[in-house]
């Protein structure tokens, strides 16, 4: 059969057509555009090699339609691992195309944003007199207090434990993003770090009782363990192969959707509550913030996709990421 | 819900207008009533030029006093003006309104919150964004420069009271006549698009001049309210740096450091990139709402077009 290719304006973007197999998958029709593409016969301007993951095919939305809560209908995406014949796809019909752009994969994005604060943070705590200028040093000398030594351990091993976990304990259910993520991720996470790491480890420091910030290290270094048991609770929750939505159980996961995060958020609590820093507290609201936002979205989909009808497992009750706020 | 909901931006907009109007004639008059008063000097006697003058520090033998630099004399105004009263009377004029300014425009923290209950739809971190740059502009960076000229406790380099105190005006000055438009625009928007008003030609015909004149008086007035802005924050670089108000020093039990003269560098740099994006989207918007043409004739064309379209 053939289908028409155009962009969401209207504009042809495969001359004549794209021919394939109605019994074709949809991974089958990304791999047709890909190997258009390397024949330059895909009117992109650039002419770029369009790999699987940079290719986004929707439906045609029908002018006017609403969602079943009168909300204005959103184009429908041709999932990967589906088959033409399950979007009733016929001889003729129109599919809208988007080029993503370039794309990096998750775990080169990850293992680029955590190696930066990783390594940024130290590089402040030893070179003190790189940075900061001489009228600030006592007798050219940066003066140290224990509680930077031991946030600088604990700030290093957070991110390299990030690192490791991106390697050996997470599964990314997509596998790559647009390049432009990668820029605005390690801006975020590297500029952070600086700014953090520069005001707790300034020569002017001001630490607060060691034997607090002893207590809330130790308890920190409690989150992190609770939070890696989360992403293995995580990573395990469906089988080999499976993109099924499962209901995450045990440990947290029993009282809190979003587990991992309320470990990772009272991580960053007690890093503040032992190194005292308004730039520390800023770093814990931006993610507590992005982080709340992303568990909300998450909650929301696991209501809607166990919402208890037709057979379906109803999704029980529980906080969001917060308890006992939300 | 919806009724209530334009019922309160209407009023909301009609305040605003009438807000900004109010602070565009009591300029007018506070300037006019300066320059004409014949007992402006007795008024405020701790303002007169003599003083300004009389404040350039005297040297020592082995540190001479170096002559001004140039470009700081060249944009004080009032070198070349004749009259000797220009100074204190631009910052008098200033003081008129100056409180009126900031609260109205720290008010305007409303259309964030309008943005965030979803009542306009608009996006709560641009609108945010903005406002705390013009709060900024206006309650922070124009009382630094105009409250140190006027306590005559300046030195050489901080020496432009005129200048200062014309950037505040000009600032205030633009940013009233934009909002002169931008308001009225969206109160009689409002009461046009309403079912009532559907066949009132009047009403009709005033919401498409106001559309025009909303969608076009911004290519003048947004570059002049961007270089005033511009002018003004410059213009407190001396304070900034010498005087470092609102500044932060280390060490503090919260271990943070703040230095006005950094932030204010930083907003240099950040305020054209906003002012170009800002520019173009406003000549999107332009092409978008007056049907792409470049001048008023065309426009009252594709106004009517529209308008037949919808009867």
């Amino acid at each position: 059969m053939k289908l028409v290719i155009a962009s969401r304006s209207g504009r042809l973007v495969v001359d004549g057509g794209l021919h394939i197999d109605a019994g074709e998958t949809v991974d089958g029709l990304l791999a047709e555009m890909h190997s258009l593409s390397l024949k330059k016969l895909v009117r992109i301007p650039g002419k770029p090699i369009l790999v699987p993951e940079r290719q986004r095919f929707t439906l045609p939305l029908v002018p006017g339609a609403v969602t079943a809560d009168g909300k204005k209908a959103r184009p429908v995406a041709l999932a990967s691992g589906k088959k033409l014949s399950d979007y009733n796809l016929k001889d003729g019909d129109t599919l809208h195309f988007k080029d993503l752009g370039q794309q990096v994969g998750y775990v080169t994005v990850f293992f680029w944003e955590y190696f930066g604060p990783m390594a940024v943070y130290p590089l402040v705590y030893y070179l003190p007199k790189l940075l900061y200028p001489e009228s600030m040093l006592q007798n050219g000398e940066c003066p140290r207090h224990p509680v930077q030594a031991i946030a600088t351990a604990y700030w290093s091993f957070h991110f390299a434990k990030r690192i490791l976990e991106t390697f050996f304990v997470h599964k990314f259910s997509h596998g790559t993003m647009p390049i432009f993520n990668l820029l605005r991720n390690c801006s975020y996470y590297w500029a952070f770090a600086a700014f953090v790491s520069y005001f707790v480890n300034h020569p002017l420091y001001t630490p607060p009782p060691f034997e607090r910030s002893k207590w809330a290290l130790a308890g920190a270094m409690l989150m992190q363990a609770g939070n890696l048991y989360s992403h293995v609770i995580l990573a395990n929750l469906r089988p080999k192969g499976s993109k099924e939505y499962r209901v995450p159980r045990g440990f947290l996961f029993n009282y809190v959707t979003c587990a991992n995060y309320t470990f990772e958020i009272l991580g960053w609590l007690l890093f503040n509550v032992a190194t005292q820093s308004i730039p520390g507290i800023l770093f814990m609201f931006a993610g507590g913030y992005q982080m709340t936002l992303w568990a909300i979205a998450k909650h929301k989909r696991l209501k809607r996709t166990f919402d208890g009808k037709e057979g379906r497992e109803k999704y029980p009750r529980r906080f969001i990421i917060l308890p006992p706020l939300i | 819900m919806a009724m209530l909901a334009s019922t309160y931006l209407f009023a909301y907009n009609s305040a605003m207008f009438a807000a900004w109007l109010y602070v565009l004639c009591n300029l007018a008059a506070s300037l006019s009533s300066s320059f004409t008063s014949t007992t402006f000097e007795a008024q405020h006697p701790l303002l007169i030029p003599q003083d300004y003058l009389a404040t350039e520090p005297k040297g020592s033998a082995s540190r001479p006093v170096v002559p001004p630099v140039t470009w700081q004399k060249v944009s004080d105004l009032s070198f070349y003006a004749k009259t000797t009263y220009v100074k204190p009377r631009l910052i008098v004029a200033y003081r008129s309104i100056e409180s009126l300014a900031i609260t109205i425009q720290t008010a305007t923290i409303l259309e964030t919150i309008h943005a965030i209950l979803r009542v306009v739809r608009s996006s709560p971190a641009n609108n945010f964004l903005q406002w705390i740059g013009r709060t900024h502009v206006i309650a922070v960076a124009a009382t630094l420069a105009t409250y140190v000229p006027e306590t005559k406790q300046y030195t050489s380099a901080e020496q432009m009271p005129s200048f200062h105190a014309l950037t505040a005006l000009a600032v205030v000055f633009f940013w009233a006549i934009s909002e002169c438009i931008r308001y009225p625009w969206a109160a009689v928007k409002i009461v046009a698009d309403s079912e009532f008003a559907r066949n009132i030609g009047a009403i009709q015909s005033l919401n498409r001049v106001l559309t025009w004149l909303r969608y076009s008086a911004f290519v003048v007035l947004y570059p002049a309210g961007f270089l005033a802005e511009e002018a003004l924050l410059i213009g407190c670089l001396p304070f900034a740096f010498s005087r470092k108000p609102y500044d932060i020093a280390m060490p503090n039990a919260w271990n943070f450091s703040f230095t006005y003269s950094s932030f204010l560098l930083c907003v240099l740099y950040a305020q054209p990139v906003g002012f170009f994006a800002l520019y173009i989207h406003m000549f999107e918007q332009r092409y978008k709402k007056l049907g792409g043409a470049p001048s008023s004739s065309g426009t009252g064309d594709a106004a009517a077009a529209k308008q037949k379209k919808r009867a």
